[in-house]
């Protein structure tokens, strides 16, 4: 019995010694071909492999099971026609990204192109990882197709320059439970004090049930378009900082605004847990109908669906002021940066091909109509998969809407990425929780962000 | 009330609810796991909650082996784990023997370079090991995480093992030599047969800590092929979408070698992990 026994074990040893050994035998093109893209960084040799094709390395940062999906297919189908290029994907969870690029920055293994956010790309470009793209744009024949809104956003976010490429954009929205609010007899709310009323009566803490989910961890966007609404832009006329340099986040109308939106909490209209609730718990009060009504974008419409069903929920307009008029951060830009792996006279042809190709119609095509963005190139919108779509021509109402105002949030602060995710966060539950004030927030935020202004005009 | 009524009663208060309370606690977050592994995307946040799915599904689990590839991610998963298990073993069993057994210069330093090699967060020694690696051409290569993993695993296994031996008197091996045994045999033929509880303890550890390893992974591994179980259950979680049903079955997945193995050698670990903790 024991011989058999250990006769067995050395048998799946042995096997899986062999499975190693195999993948390792097919992993040494491929850590060759990593070893070879930081000897291309360093200049040594360019990263040619499969015959004559040249490797072009794709990282997408945002990764799931559809999207890796979508993208495999698209490049299959690439590659079986190209005689110049293999184009080859790397999908990246979201949450590990920042410390893969920064590994990859450090270490000269960046890949040629990779997908990113708007507020991460002046990191990039802080760090010389990124190339400028304005002049392969101006050679691009279908340079016209890309959203003229988004592109002048973007450049607006590098000082003039356009460091990567849009491929589409988040919309900031609100959701809204179909059935529940039928249930309720209410109305979609229109403006924040209709919607102040809803979250008064239809709280009900004894059932667990709330009209609305607020997020506490990571409010940013929402919250930022709640200030700027409710205190009617206070003043805002295109930047955060006034003629001084100094940022008017702190005025009285948005301390005002502040205490409005964190009375909802501790006036406990929302859950208790609402003051730790980031993206995943809100949709989940959403999904399970503890809430039924959100502030998000239209990013997180695959979760809706996969939660409540399609048909179960609707977007509406973000909430309006008492004059009309509603306030939204500026278009928020998915982005294909170029990695300047090549240095400043490298070529970066294949790069800009891939870039071409993953922004054409039918690439976004398949790519937004399953996440929910919106793509950039404009050719989507002729698309009958875009016409039909529950959301995308709300969307493009918003866009059109001349009550809609856009809020430039000042993401060329290298800084700012970090200030939405710890200060703003730290501050924002510290007065949910009655800890600071509205207004001791606001003054920090103020002084934090002219800091960073100050800084960034200094080594401009 | 007899005396034996009232003994049982206190037992009862005192040891069997705390322990059935605690059992609750510990059981209830697997139960949930597999539960809602067993559910639909929809039903997972479906009002009323459902303490058993109303439509039992196994779809979650079809769709990891059929779409998503985790039977390879499952291999590579056991050969990383299995490999850097033997590897590591092997090396803390003699390297063990010979810190608890010898003295020689610079014993001491040896023990606190030990000490230190553990105080370091895999993350900062990130980049130097990413580096390396890459010169080595073992980027997408599952021998890269063996290697990390067997060094990282090493120097807490050796002093596992150093606590083993430290337990068993050096009498043991000396008349196995004085009747005629080699020190090597003596290790193998009288040390081991008595160590073999804590040699599997030591294994357990080593093989969990590497089949639970994501920080290496996250770093050296791109490929989807290459993917180990950690890794592929990432993927799960989008930036604004996460399969929470699809997550579950997998971490289902990911529990069941991990509880395999402690059924199989609870008994042995029992007193294996304790062995060493006094010295004979």
């Amino acid at each position: 019995m024991r011989k058999h026994m250990a006769t067995i074990l050395l048998t799946a040893m042995a096997g899986l010694l062999l499975v190693g050994c195999a993948g390792s035998g097919e992993q040494t093109g491929a850590a060759g071909e990593q070893a070879d893209v930081g000897n291309t960084a360093a200049g040594e040799k360019t990263g040619q492999t499969s015959g004559e094709k040249q490797v072009i390395e794709f990282w997408y940062c945002s990764a799931n099971e559809t999207s890796t999906a979508i993208y495999e297919q698209l490049f299959d189908e690439y590659n079986s026609i190209s005689d110049q290029y293999e184009f080859k994907l790397v999908g990246i969870a979201n949450k590990d990204a920042p410390e893969k690029l920064a590994m990859a920055i450090a270490t000269n293994t960046m890949p040629d192109v990779f997908s990113t956010g708007f507020y991460s790309i002046m990191q990039y470009v802080t760090q010389d990882a990124v190339i400028p793209v304005d002049s392969y744009l101006e050679e691009w024949e279908d340079a016209d197709k890309f959203a003229p809104e988004v592109l002048s956003s973007l450049r607006d976010i590098g000082g003039g320059t356009l460091y990567a490429f849009p491929y589409a954009y988040n919309q900031d929205i609100s959701w809204y439970n179909t059935e529940g609010l039928k249930e309720l007899g209410v109305e979609v709310p229109v403006t924040q004090s209709d919607f102040l009323q809803l979250c008064e009566e239809y709280a009900n803490p004894e059932e667990g049930t709330y009209f609305f989910s607020l997020r506490g961890n990571l409010p940013y966007d929402n919250l930022l378009a709640w200030l700027f609404t409710y205190a009617d832009g206070a003043g805002y006329e295109g930047s955060y900082f006034d003629e001084n340099n100094q940022c008017i986040i702190n005025k009285p109308e948005f301390v005002e605004a502040l205490d409005a939106y964190t009375n909802i909490y501790k006036n406990g209209w929302v859950s208790g847990s609402c003051v730790t609730n980031g993206f995943n718990e809100m949709v989940a009060e959403f999904g399970a109908g503890t809430a039924q009504y959100i502030m998000h974008n239209s990013s997180s419409k695959a979760q809706h669906e996969n939660n409540l069903g399609e048909g179960n929920f609707a977007a509406a307009k973000s909430l309006a002021n008492d004059k009309g008029l509603y306030y939204n951060s500026s278009l928020q830009s998915l982005l294909f940066a170029v990695s300047k792996k090549h240095g400043d006279d490298g070529d970066y042809s294949g790069a800009i091909e891939m870039c071409k190709f993953l922004t054409s119609e039918k690439a976004l095509s398949s790519l937004c109509q399953v996440l929910g963005s919106v793509p950039v190139n404009t050719d989507c919108y002729k698309a009958d998969w875009f016409k039909n779509d529950p959301f995308m021509p709300l969307y493009q109402e918003i866009l059109a809407d001349e009550n809609h105002r856009s809020i430039q949030n000042p993401y060329w602060l290298p800084e700012y990425s970090s200030f939405l995710q710890n200060d703003m966060t730290a501050d924002f539950q510290a007065v949910l929780l009655g800890e600071m004030t509205s207004k001791e927030a606001l003054d920090r935020w103020a002084e934090t962000l002219t800091q960073y202004q100050k800084d960034y005009l200094d080594q401009k | 009330m007899g005396k034996k009524t009232k003994r049982k009663i206190t037992r009862i208060i005192c040891l069997h609810i705390p322990l059935m309370v605690f059992l609750f606690a510990t059981l209830a977050p697997f139960y949930w796991i597999l539960v809602t592994s067993l559910k639909t995307s929809r039903e997972v946040f479906a009002k009323p909650l459902s303490y058993w799915p109303r439509v039992l599904t196994f779809g979650n689990y079809v769709n990891l082996f059929t779409n998503l590839g985790f039977n390879r991610y499952f291999i590579n998963s056991m050969f990383v784990a299995v490999t850097t298990t033997v590897i590591v073993s092997v090396l803390a069993l003699l390297g063990g023997y010979a810190m608890s057994r010898y003295r020689f210069k610079g014993k001491g330093f040896v023990y606190i370079l030990l000490l230190i090699t553990q105080m370091f967060p895999a993350v900062v020694l990130m980049i130097p090991l990413f580096e390396i690696m890459n010169k080595m051409g073992l980027i997408n290569n599952l021998w890269s995480l063996v290697i990390n993993c067997s060094v990282s695993n090493l120097p807490f296994c050796l002093f596992m093992m150093m606590g083993y031996y430290n337990s068993i008197p050096r009498s043991l091996e000396e008349a196995a030599q004085v009747d005629g045994c080699s020190l090597l045999k003596a290790v193998f033929k009288v040390l081991l047969p008595t160590m073999r509880p804590s040699i599997v303890a030591t294994g357990a550890y080593a093989f969990i800590n590497t089949w639970n390893v994501f920080v290496y992974a996250t770093a050296f591994i791109t490929d989807r092929d290459k993917y180990t179980i950690p890794l592929a259950l990432n993927i799960f979680q989008g930036e604004f979408n996460t399969n929470y049903a699809g997550l579950a079955a997998g971490c289902v997945i990911a529990l069941v070698p991990v509880l395999v193995i402690f059924a199989f050698i609870q008994k042995h670990l029992s007193g294996g992990a304790t062995s060493g903790a006094v010295k004979g």
